[in-house]
């Protein structure tokens, strides 16, 4: 409801600009009729210069199905140690890690010379791999964990296969509030430039393409150069452990969890609303936000109010996980009867089609919910706990809770959690976490 | 002493057409069936023969029948039978040309007299319209309850319920057309009224079932299965099926009534076994029994948070035992992208 009036002013400034285009280019046509206007003597050569610096230890990265010669993925990386050890993101990869069988790994570099990919290590909750690409090994590129708000930055990739390209841009420093860290970089950062280097005016890295907002111009993320410096001296030179890859990845996801968990306020914030205490921003990276209907008639009002982690980590191409997100919905009515508003709340609670949230049956078992009346310091609701593991990862689950009051004959509410990526310890904790933080205080 | 022969032209559901009685004196007796006035029964079918046939009863009481060399001969158990040959008659039953008779004489085994509790048709009316006008009046209150209770903005009620009316009428309507017509096949009587009363008795107790089972369920803080439902539903449907069978056809009630069970329960088990099947493989399924009334009419208070948290702890093992189990029974699922 709130992205409503902010993409309809998106799309407004978009006209917008158009029409100054195309003003502009009017005005240009007009001018050249008369004289022709003379070139421009000094350009900027720093995107150059980076561009020349770091090319050789750029390549690109491609995934093939089977034994097809044409690719089905590509992406990015850039030589970060010696011996051939090239830094490019866990989404580009993470499909040929997970079906080896299925999927192999080739690189291709910047003078057109090929060959084949050993991924040696992941980083799933910062989007990290390094790579041993065999046959190939380019003095490394220097890793800088420094970068400072404002100054010019520069991102090198390889966006829609139409070879490589530099963008220009400026480093806006660490995102404010953001779970995971991330350097915001305002420039351009196209599909494909994904695990290539954000490099700073002198051509260090500070961090590595991954992750743009299409919804905006020019939003566009690296993962912080510390994280791929941690997981170049953490880890070895022997290729990834093919057996137990399913178990690393779900240790790093456990950890990401945990480590949001740790992050919580604690107790967990509240926020009184038609004497309900719900669950509210629980801590500042969250992105919280709440609404209703403003129209003053309605039988049943309705509050609505969101708060999400933006902690949700790619996985592989069917599968996300490592979220944080509840929501509520709290209903109060001057005008109807009990019965209906029963009725309405009824409605309002029941899960569409027995569902809640999202996942894929390719990678989730069913859930197991416990359902029952439950009076959380005397105010009486309804609450479905429920648990479901991954099929491929042993020992991570995701939970959901559902919670409906039955309280009050003219005011109720009912609020959803989502928690995925988790330990069943670390789940079920926060099932109660999450109900103790629920009271009712008129 | 005198023979007695009985002789019926039967129309549609063997009513009888016209009937013929013969009485000629002594222990024989002998009669002719034939289009013409010299036959001693006269029928005005075309394909019958000027003296078609000759009756025979004999000092037992047995009769025969010959064909007196007609074109299209006789017809005795689907089998038609040409030139001069007797014929022993079982159910006394026999067609020549396109009319269907019956032979009776003195000497058959008639039914026993029915005592006379059975309603008169008018009676049978009365009670049918009786149970008509309260099945239509549960209905439409549960219909119009239903609305209600849906709808939060009143000055929407007369239109919803209008067209909820029209659009069940319309429904109703083709389910009792078809009942009636099954009757009229069989009995040649439609009887419009006894299958709307039927049906309308069995659609109120499908409005009212479900409305009092919820609120008993939430009222007692008891959450059934949807299986509950689907068996209640199950109920009403065999119950319903059975009757209308039973009003509207000749087959025995023994059979009528395993009819009437037997396809809801096949239907509704292949439902339910599917969705079971379904849901026992599926990421998102979450089964939601709560049942929400106004706090007045609850009986039973939660369970406190710290036994409700107790028991949470084997939901591990739970969801490990499904893990194990779609790991086994299906490894490999269709890719279903099942996102909000």
């Amino acid at each position: 409801m709130r992205a409503t009036p902010s993409a309809g002013r998106a799309v407004t400034a978009l006209v917008i600009l158009a029409l100054c285009g195309a003003g502009s280019a009017s005005a240009a046509v007009d001018a050249s009729a008369q004289e022709a206007v003379p070139p421009l003597t000094a350009a900027s050569s720093a995107a150059r210069q980076v561009l020349d610096r770091v090319r050789p230890a750029i390549i690109q990265v491609k995934g093939f199905f089977g034994t097809n010669t044409s690719e089905a993925f590509h992406g990015t990386g850039f030589a970060a140690a010696p011996g051939g050890i090239f830094v490019t993101n866990w989404h580009v990869v993470s499909d040929a890690v997970l079906y080896p069988e299925k999927y192999r790994l080739e690189y291709k570099t910047s003078a057109g010379g090929t060959g084949s990919l050993n991924v040696l290590a992941i980083d799933v909750r910062h989007d990290l791999a390094l790579v041993e690409a065999v046959g190939f090994a380019p003095p490394p590129l220097e890793l800088s964990a420094e970068a400072k708000k404002g100054e010019r930055a520069y991102s090198v990739g390889f966006p829609l296969d139409v070879g490589l390209t530099i963008t220009e841009g400026v480093n806006n420093g660490r995102v404010e509030d953001s779970f995971e860290p991330r350097i915001h970089y305002s420039g351009a950062l196209n599909s494909g430039m994904s695990g290539g280097p954000g490099l700073d005016g002198a051509g260090r890295v500070i961090g590595v393409n991954v992750a743009v907002n299409f919804q905006s111009q020019l939003v566009a993320f690296f993962v912080p150069a510390e994280f791929a410096i941690a997981l170049l001296s953490s880890s070895t030179s022997k290729p990834l452990d093919a057996k137990h890859v399913n178990e690393e990845i779900a240790g790093q996801l456990r950890a990401h969890s945990e480590a949001l968990l740790a992050a919580l306020d604690s107790p967990l914030p509240s926020q009184n609303d038609q004497g309900y205490e719900l669950p509210a921003k629980p801590a500042g990276f969250f992105v919280c936000g709440a609404g209703g209907d403003p129209a003053p008639d309605q039988p049943i009002q309705i509050e609505r109010f969101y708060c999400d982690a933006n902690s949700t980590l790619y996985v592989a191409s069917d599968i996300r996980s490592g979220g944080l997100w509840f929501r509520h919905s709290v209903l109060h009515s001057t005008t109807l009867d009990s019965w209906r508003f029963a009725q309405r709340l009824q409605a309002l609670s029941t899960l569409p089609s027995g569902k809640i949230g999202s996942g894929r049956s390719r990678q989730l078992a069913p859930y197991a919910c416990k359902q029952d009346d439950v009076t959380l310091d005397g105010l009486q609701v309804n609450a479905i706990v429920c648990l479901r593991a991954y099929r491929r990862f042993e020992g991570l689950y995701d939970l959901n809770l559902h919670i409906v009051s039955k309280n009050a004959p003219r005011r109720g509410f009912v609020s959803t959690l989502s928690l995925t990526g988790v330990s069943s310890e670390a789940a079920l904790a926060f099932a109660k976490v999450y109900l103790a933080a629920i009271r009712w205080k008129p | 002493m005198e023979t007695i022969i009985v002789i019926d032209a039967l129309g549609a559901h063997d009513r009888v057409l016209s009937r013929h009685r013969i009485e000629r004196p002594g222990a024989v007796a002998t009669c002719t069936i034939g289009r013409g006035a010299a036959a001693d029964v006269v029928l005005d079918d075309p394909h019958i023969a000027a003296v078609h046939v000759r009756v025979a009863v004999d000092a037992g009481g047995k009769a025969t029948i010959t064909d007196l060399n007609s074109v299209n001969g006789i017809e005795i158990d689907g089998r038609r039978l040409h030139g001069v040959v007797d014929m022993p008659l079982g159910d006394g039953v026999f067609r020549i040309g396109r009319t269907k008779l019956r032979l009776r004489t003195a000497a058959e085994n008639i039914p026993a007299e029915v005592s006379d509790q059975k309603l008169s048709p008018s009676e049978a009316r009365a009670r049918d319209f009786r149970w008509l006008a309260i099945g239509l009046a549960v209905t439409i209150a549960g219909e119009v309850y239903s609305i209600w209770a849906a709808t939060i903005q009143t000055r929407e009620l007369p239109t919803k319920m209008l067209t909820t009316l029209f659009a069940l009428a319309a429904i109703f309507g083709v389910w009792i057309a078809f009942w009636a017509l099954v009757s009229r096949i069989a009995f040649g009587e439609s009887r419009w009224l006894r299958h709307a009363a039927i049906f309308f008795c069995i659609v109120a107790a499908i409005d009212i079932g479900p409305l009092l089972l919820d609120t008993a369920s939430g009222a007692l803080g008891i959450y059934l299965p949807s299986s509950a439902a689907m068996l209640v539903a199950g109920i009403l449907i065999a119950t319903a099926l059975a009757v209308h069978l039973l009003n509207a056809s000749t087959m025995r009630p023994r059979i009528a009534i395993a009819i009437g069970v037997l396809i809801p329960a096949i239907a509704l088990g292949l439902i339910q076994w599917r969705s079971t099947y379904t849901q026992n493989r599926s990421a998102t399924y979450i089964p939601d029994r709560n049942r929400i009334v106004p706090p007045a009419l609850m009986l039973r208070g939660g369970e406190p948070l710290q036994k409700f948290v107790l028991d949470l702890d084997e939901l591990k093992e739970r969801a490990d035992a499904k893990r194990a189990f779609v790991l086994t029974e299906d490894p490999s699922p269709d890719d279903d992208s099942s996102d909000e």
